[in-house]
Order: C-alpha cells, then structure tokens, then sequence
C-alpha cells in the first residue's frame, strides 16, 4: 500500500487472522521513506549522543580508539574548583531562569488579558531582542554596567544613589541573562494566556478577589505552560555561553558551559575526554528536570478542558492600577531596549571606550562603521551565516515537513519512532551538542567525516538537528488543524501521494511555513554556542566574528556591527512580513 | 405475508418515491419509476456492475468494523448504507475509495478489481476512478471554486481548454454558474456543497460516493440539496453509493437501502419493502418504529400482552420460540373511546385501554403519550386529540411487526 495519507492505527497483526501474508503491502514506497528517514535521524542525532556517551568513558581522541576509563569523571569531579563550578553552574542558571520567568509571566498576563495601554506595541518590542544575536545585548551592557566605564554606573547609579554595580560577576551574569530569556517566556507564556477563557480573571474578581489575586488564578490555570517554561529556559541557562564567556571568564566565575568551551576550544592540547564528560554530565542534569517536570505535568489533562475559548470577551480591567502597569512596562522596556540599543549607537560613533565624558562627543567619528568593510573575516563570516541560513533553513523545513506528514498521514510504529529522535535534541543543550558532533563525525569509519570537520556543511547539520524539536512541533501543530480529508479529496480526484502533498498540503501549510523559515533563517543566523565550538578558519559565522572583534578589545567595532545587524534586521522583517501577508492572503477559511 | 395497503401512513417527505409501486419481494432491481425519467437513465438489469464489494472485513486493532460484507451496484443504480454512527458504513466507503484497506474481501469497480485480500491487490484511490463527497465538503481552500473544480480534470492530464468546458458544464448541473472565481470560505454551507458535488462528478467517474453529504446543512437546505443530487443523479445516469444515518433521506434518494449494524449488513432491499417490511427490531427501530411491547406469540399472528389483552400483528422473518417483541410506529396507532362496538356489533377482541399521559399539539396533529395498566409507555401520532383520559388503542395488523425479544 503506497498511500501517504493511510488512516492511524490499522495494525495488521490485530486484525482476525488474515487467509494470507500481506506481502505488497507494507514494503512500498512510504515505509522505504520512513526507513531512510530513521536512517539519517540515526545519523544526525543517534550516532553523536552515542559518541558523546562513548568519548566520555574512552582515553583519548575521536581520530583513535582509547580504552575504557573513568578517568574523564573522576577528573571532573575531584578538581579543586568542582564545588565552585557546581555551585555557579547552578546559582546562575536557576537564579536567571526564575528572574526570567517571573518578569516574563507578569508581563504576558499585562499583555494578553488586561486593558494595559499599548498591549501590543509592549509585546513586539519585548519580543524583539529574540532575533538579535545574544552577543549584541551582552556587548551593550557591557557599555552599560562595566565598573569603571558602564554609562549607567557613571551617570546614574553612583551621582544619584552612590553605588556601581559589576556586570562582571555573577549577579550581573543573572541579571543579564535573564534580561536575554525574558522574550522566550512571553512567547511561551502569552500563547498560553491566549488560550484560556477571557472570564477566569473576572470570576475571580466576582469571588472577591483582588487584582494582584486574580493574576495568581490565572497563573494557577496556565501551570502547565509554567512549568513548561521554566524548563526551556533552565536548559537555556545551562547551555549558554555569551555570558559566561564575555562577564564570568574576566570575573574568574566559572561555569560548567564556558568550561566546555575552554577544554575543546582554547586548552592545548583539546581535552577531548573531560570535554565529554562535562557534555554527558550537562545532558544528565538536564534529563533530570525533564523526568521532574514529567512528574509535575503528570496531571495535565485536568488543563485541557480550559482551551479551545479566547479572543472574545472583555480584558480585565486594571482600575487605578493600569496607568501604573503603563509606567512600569515602560520603564522596563527603556531599560531593557531602549537603554542597550542607545549604548550600541554611542559606542559605534566614539573612537575607543574610556571612562565617558560629555566631550566624548567631539570625537565622533564613523571610523567604526568604514572599518567593518576592511575586516575580511567578517565579511567572509557573514557571507558564511548567510549562506548557513538561507540553505540550512529550507533543508531544515524540508526535513521537519517530511517527518512531520510522515508522522501524521501514515502513522505507522516507525514514525513513533522517528518522531521522538526528533524531540531528543530538546534535552541536549547546545553546548554538549558540539562535541558529540565532533566525536561522531571524527570517528566515522574510512575518515568520511573528516572532510566535514570544521565545514559549513557540518555546521548546517548541527543546525538542523537543533531546529528538528522546534521545527516538528511548530508544523505538526498546523498540519493537525487541516482535516485529512482535504488530502483525501485529492486521491480520490486522481492525485499520487506526491502530487497530493505539492498541490494540497504543502500550500495549506504555505503560512506556517513562511513563518517558520524566518524563525529557522534568524535563528541560524545568530546561533553562537554550536558554531564557536565546530568552526575553523575559513568556516567562521556572523557570531563568531563578533565574538572575535570583542576578544580583540573592539567594543566599539562590535557596536558599530550592532547597530548594522539591528537595521539589517528591520529591514528583513519589513519583507517577511508582507511575504506572509502575500502567502496568506489567497487562503480563506472553509466554514467547518 | 401480508401487504400494507394503506399508504396514508407512509411518510411525506419521500418526493421521489411513486406512491403506486409495489414493492418486489426481494429482487434488488428496483421496481419503481423514476419521477423525470430521461431516456436511458433506467438501471440496468444485466451486464457489469458498476460496483461489486465480495465479503469485504475491516479491522481496527482487532474491533471488527466491517464483517464479510457484500453488495452489488448497477448502472445507473443509488444504493444507501443505512446505519447508525459506529455501524461500519463510513469504513465500507472508504475502503471502496481506496482510502482505508482491507483485511478481508473484494472490491471490483467497473468490472476491474480495484482491491483483493487474496492477491494482496489495493490499488490507490487515484488509480480507481471513482468520485466522492466528503461529510465535510473537503474543498481546497487555496483555489478558487473553478480550481477545485477542475483539479481531478488537470489530475487526468485533460488538455485547459476541455478542462473549463467540462467544469464549466459541472457547476451548471449544480446551479452554481458565476461563482467560478470566489474562493470556498466565500461561499454558503448549501453552496459549497454543490461545489463538492460538481467535483466529485467532472470526471465522470465509474461510481460516485457521498459520505453524509447533507449532514452538516439545515434542514430546509437539506431536503432542496436532496432533490438537487437526485436530479444530478438521473440526469447523468450515475452510480452511487450513499452513506446516511438519516432514514428520510435514505428512503427518498434510493433505488435500494442496505440495513447496516455493527459492521453486519442486516438487511437489504427496495425502501418501500424495508419499510414495510423489516426484517428485525433493530430494521423496524432504525425506520422510526419507535413503540415495542413485548408479549408471548399465540397462533401465528397474535401476542398476547401481559396485561391479558391480544394484539394482532406481522410475523417478520423467523420467529423462534414464543417470546417476542411488537414494534411498529407511532403513526400505526388509532384511538377511540373504549366499549364502542364494531360494525357486526362484536366487541373489538383486540382492544387495549390505554390511560393519556400527555397531548401535545404538534401543528400536523397530535403527539399522545399513552400508559398501559402494567406500566409500558407508548407513544401515538393522531390527526385529533385523543377522545378522553381512557382511550381504546388499536393498532393497525398491517403496521406492527412481531420480531424476536
């Protein structure tokens, strides 16, 4: 049976005794396809969490066979710093992530369900700092908040309240860390408000309660997406290496990523085994928040019955209490946007970052941004993430489409299969992807993966595998909404699978689509973690550049770059929008 | 057997049905005349069947949803699968379309078998020419109406130009001229029906099947788009297979109904002979017998209720043992006030006193809720309001059938 669009369950062996084998019927194209895509997701994300398992209990190098050893563990684990590491690793992913999730959380509830001036406005500008390179932000309150030259702590924080506060030690790692996870959490979290029915506030408020109490009711019904969001942003804590590299290396506050980094990345010769080890132990930690928050949603059916409603109805009214709201996202949006993308700007027009003076200004110069055009290994790395963008997103979208109809139009055990390989890179953080990439690839027999070290290809692959939870999910949860039938219709009409899937589904998809080659495009290109441990010359991206410039003490070629990007940016956003626009506006919707 | 001859009671909604055929005994050709016939749009007695299913099972993880069914379609022919949600009936279509399989069986469309367990054969819906309309309509909605319409044309690799006449000639079968550039979500439920209905036929397929094609339309539009498919029906001369829970529409579209539960096929026949002669309970039930009373059989037509009374009625099928079930319709039902006397001045022997529960006027005539003295409720359709508090109920031999408890 060659149909894609097969009914789910069917399962000949639970079918009354058959008078004869099946024999055409299960070896046909599909199952051929689902075969071949288990093959690659064995490829791409079996083999380097194998590799990963296996270098970090092996002596030696991915180019040799090492010998059994725990070594790599008890190495980690009996340094003198162990306890240090630990306690940093810890204090700063949890502390950030339940900063993050607490400003995030109030701010979705301010956006979604209340009559808090300018709601959307608020969102876009909150969700915006998502598309920019997380180097940008760091760079900028680096402007703003280094001891002695932050423009905060000199014309603010010590005239006024006579302090200054170090963006170079751990607070300040939390603090800007989680300012960098914020828009994650309202993407996260609003889409959960939206879910909910728009009287949950208001029969809160009839019960008797206040406002600050029906906020916590409406939080009470969302906990799941609570949870959900907690987790997503731990793991991002945990993986991220920006700020580790840019305020903990110089402040000596260690955590477990930047150590990973520093093994396989600046250490000679490359820790390869302990760099393993502290990869394994980073995707244990994060299994065990995983098996925590599976405990925790254990009960979620109870939530279901509370989707499905929204949009219609009042907002809560916030009373007194909305122009205050107003002046708080304000201010918390000068602070968080406003304030680092002015930062960039002035430190783009000065000629070096000293202490600031007003007579600063009379140096202005544009040396920064000339300068940008003359340095080669910028411009060949951005040539480079674009290339990695544009051709890693459509071979990114293309493989999520086929698991993704595989999965949903001939369900079969093999695309149970395959659909989880895809969800596993979720509880791999980036930074111990790397090195398992590295292992696999290294070690494939007759040095076939040795061609890929260091190339854009292999970094298109890592890319890919990063995108494939996110991906899957964000189409599988449009294919869904699109009734099967509508497939049907076309076989019946004459249609093969594949005519079906060109002309039927691939243009009911054509928004989400649209929509997810740009999150695939921007992510790509500002990705930072993966790319500084896989690169070699020649193989520089856009970050790694960046990352360069800032290790070479060029702030303010960084901010010049900063400000490029961001306009760049708009300018790219201007155009998918109206690219989605003309997607969608030949779709209407069919009455049900 | 006895033969209904009063014919008042059939229901009205069945347009297409002559009121003066008379039901053959259980020929599958359909005996009456089409209301418009056209020439040639007769059903065929001999040759090919347009559609042959041969001891088609379905399985869903060992739930059997269909079970060793068979049936015929002629040319020309509309044959139901009438049943409730869950009967099997929708899996019987499906597996005819090529879009479930088999796990038992035949299918041949055309006289060509499109399906076979035996040989391991199921060829793709694409490959079967047959035509459908989907419960859901299952237009595209990124085409416009012309697009969709044209599609299974492009499919076949139709040269444009006989693409659009064709099309054009199916939109106007359905009435739907003008609209061809409008997009679905633009058009009324009622409209985008028809749409599905001209592409379901612009291929002139070899059979075309409706999965509850009117269930999702109101009832005013659904008795107009009934009338619609079958003139579509005679005039093309098609072969169709009609999926329905609905007995009216089952009735007034069919040239046979087949009687499905839990993937059984229970009985089959002309709508007329299936209406007045079911085969079980389940058949009477399903056909809007909606009274029972239970009893013992006594002679061979005769129940004796347990209240003492006796009630006369049709034996259907085999009646084994004594025990049995009386169904039959509201509208079987005659009130008069009891003790009156018949024309030979006898007593009615078959008179059952009966206690009012309720009267609702209904616009038509009355709905009467009766209560027998052991406690049974029945209910009554009658053209006057019932005669007093105690009412003598008679129920018409002809209209009550006696099946197995």
């Amino acid at each position: 049976m060659t149909t894609v669009m097969e009914r789910p369950a069917a399962q000949p062996d639970a079918a009354p005794p058959p008078p004869r084998p099946r024999r055409r019927i299960s070896l046909s194209g599909a199952s051929l396809l689902k075969a071949a895509v288990l093959a690659v997701l064995l490829l791409i994300v079996g083999l380097p969490l194998w590799q990963l398992v296996y270098g970090a209990f092996h002596t030696g190098d991915p180019f040799a066979p090492g010998e059994f050893t725990l070594n790599n563990f008890a190495t980690l684990f009996t340094a003198p710093n162990v306890g240090e590491l630990a306690r940093n690793t810890l204090v700063f992913a949890f502390a950030s992530t339940i900063l993050a999730v607490a400003i995030g959380s109030v701010l979705a509830w301010l956006v979604t369900r209340t009559d808090l001036p300018w709601a959307r406005a608020w969102e876009v500008m909150t969700l915006a700092p998502i598309l920019i390179p997380a180097l940008i932000i760091t760079v900028a309150w680096s402007i703003l908040l280094s001891n002695r030259t932050g423009l905060l702590n000199e014309f603010v924080l010590d005239p006024i309240l006579h302090i200054r506060f170090d963006v170079y030690s751990l607070p300040g790692m939390i603090f800007v860390q989680s300012v960098s996870m914020i828009p994650l959490v309202l993407i996260l979290m609003a889409a959960a408000f939206r879910r909910v029915d728009p009287d949950i506030e208001h029969a809160a408020r009839v019960a008797g309660a206040n406002r600050p109490r029906a906020f916590a009711i409406a939080l009470g019904v969302v906990r799941p997406a609570l949870l959900t969001s907690t987790l997503v942003v731990l793991v991002v804590g945990l993986e991220s290496i920006e700020v580790p590299l840019i305020f903990g290396t110089p402040a000596q506050v260690e955590v477990l990523s930047g150590d990973i980094y520093r093994a396989l990345r600046i250490e000679s010769p490359t820790r390869w085994g302990p760099a393993s080890a502290m990869s394994v132990t980073l995707v244990l930690m994060v299994l065990v928040m995983f098996a925590i928050y599976t405990l925790m949603t254990r009960h979620q059916h109870r939530y279901v019955t509370l989707t499905g409603r929204g949009r219609s109805g009042a907002r809560l009214e916030l009373g007194p209490l909305r122009w205050f709201a107003f002046v708080g996202y304000a201010g918390f949006t000068v602070v968080t946007l406003v304030l680092p993308l002015l930062a960039v700007v002035y430190a783009s027009l000065i000629p070096y970052v000293g202490r600031p003076k007003l007579s600063v200004l009379a140096t202005a110069t544009l040396d920064n941004y000339t300068n940008l055009a003359n340095n080669t290994v910028l411009v060949r790395a951005t040539e480079n993430s674009l290339k990695l963008a544009f051709f890693g997103a459509i071979a990114a979208l293309l493989f999520c489409l086929l698991v993704v109809v595989l999965s949903l139009r001939a369900t079969s055990p093999l695309t149970k299969v395959n659909d989880s390989f895809a969800l596993i890179p979720l509880a791999i953080p980036r930074i111990a992807l790397a090195p398992a990439f590295l292992w696999a690839f290294l070690s494939l027999p007759y040095g076939l993966g040795v061609g890929l070290y260091g190339s854009l290809t292999l970094m298109g692959i890592a890319y890919l595998v990063m995108y494939l939870p996110i991906g899957t999910r964000q189409l599988s949860s449009q294919l869904v909404q699109i009734t099967p039938e509508l497939e049907h219709a076309s076989r019946v009409s004459g249609a093969g699978p594949w005519k079906t899937v060109w002309h039927i589904t691939v243009p009911l998809l054509a928004p989400a689509l649209t929509g997810a080659f740009f999150l695939a495009f921007v992510s790509f290109f500002r990705e930072f973690s993966v790319s500084a441990l896989l690169y070699q010359t020649g193989s520089e991206v856009f970050s790694v550049a960046m990352f360069g410039m800032i290790a070479n003490g060029d702030t303010t070629g960084v901010a010049a770059l900063s400000v490029v990007f961001v306009i760049a940016l708009a300018v790219l956003l201007g155009l998918g929008f109206g690219l989605l626009r003309f997607a969608t506006r030949s779709r209407r919707a069919v009455a049900a | 057997m006895m033969q209904g001859s009063d014919m008042d009671i059939r229901p009205m909604a069945a347009p297409v049905l002559s009121a003066s055929a008379i039901p053959g005994a259980s020929s599958p050709v359909p005996s009456q005349p089409a209301p418009t016939p056209a020439p040639g749009s007769r059903p065929g007695a001999g040759g090919t069947p347009a559609l042959r299913v041969s001891e088609v099972t379905r399985a869903y993880r060992g739930q059997v949803a269909v079970d060793r069914a068979s049936f015929d379609v002629l040319p020309g022919e509309v044959v139901t699968l009438l049943g409730p949600s869950g009967c099997g009936k929708s899996t019987l279509l499906r597996s005819i379309a090529g879009i479930d399989r088999l796990d038992g069986g035949e299918i041949a469309i055309g006289g060509k078998t499109v399906a076979s367990h035996a040989s391991s054969l199921m060829l793709p819906p694409e490959k079967r020419d047959v035509g459908m309309v989907f419960q859901s309509y299952a237009l595209w909605p990124h085409m416009t109406i012309q697009a969709n319409v044209e599609y299974p044309l492009r499919r076949r690799g139709i040269s444009a130009k006989d693409r659009r006449r064709r099309a054009q000639d199916a939109l106007a079968s359905v009435h739907l001229s003008g609209l061809e550039k409008r997009y679905p979500g633009e058009l009324s439920g009622g409209q985008q029906q028809r749409v599905s209905l001209a592409r379901a036929i612009v291929g002139d397929p070899k059979i075309l099947l409706m999965d509850e094609p009117l269930s999702n339309l109101d009832a005013q539009l659904r008795d107009a788009m009934r009338v619609e498919i079958k003139r579509v029906q005679l005039e093309r001369h098609l072969s169709v297979v009609y999926v329905t829970h609905d007995q009216q529409e089952a009735l007034a579209l069919s040239d046979r109904i087949i009687v499905m539960r839990t993937g059984h096929i229970l009985q089959e026949g002309h709508p007329e002979q299936i209406y007045t002669n079911p085969a079980s309970a389940y058949a009477a039930r399903f056909l809007g017998a909606s009274n029972e009373l239970s009893g013992v059989l006594v002679g061979n037509d005769q129940v004796r209720l347990p209240d003492g009374s006796l009630l006369t009625c049709t034996p259907t099928g085999a009646v084994h043992g004594d025990r049995v079930t009386v169904v039959f319709r509201p509208s079987a039902v005659r009130l008069s006030e009891p003790g009156q006397v018949d024309a030979a001045g006898d007593p009615h022997t078959d008179e059952l006193v009966m206690t009012v529960e309720q009267s609702a006027f209904l616009g038509t005539g009355y709905e009467v809720e009766l209560r027998l003295s052991t406690g049974e409720l029945i209910t009554a359709a009658t053209a006057d309001p019932p005669p007093g508090q105690q009412v003598a109920v008679t129920v018409r031999p002809a209209y009550a059938y006696a099946v197995e408890s």
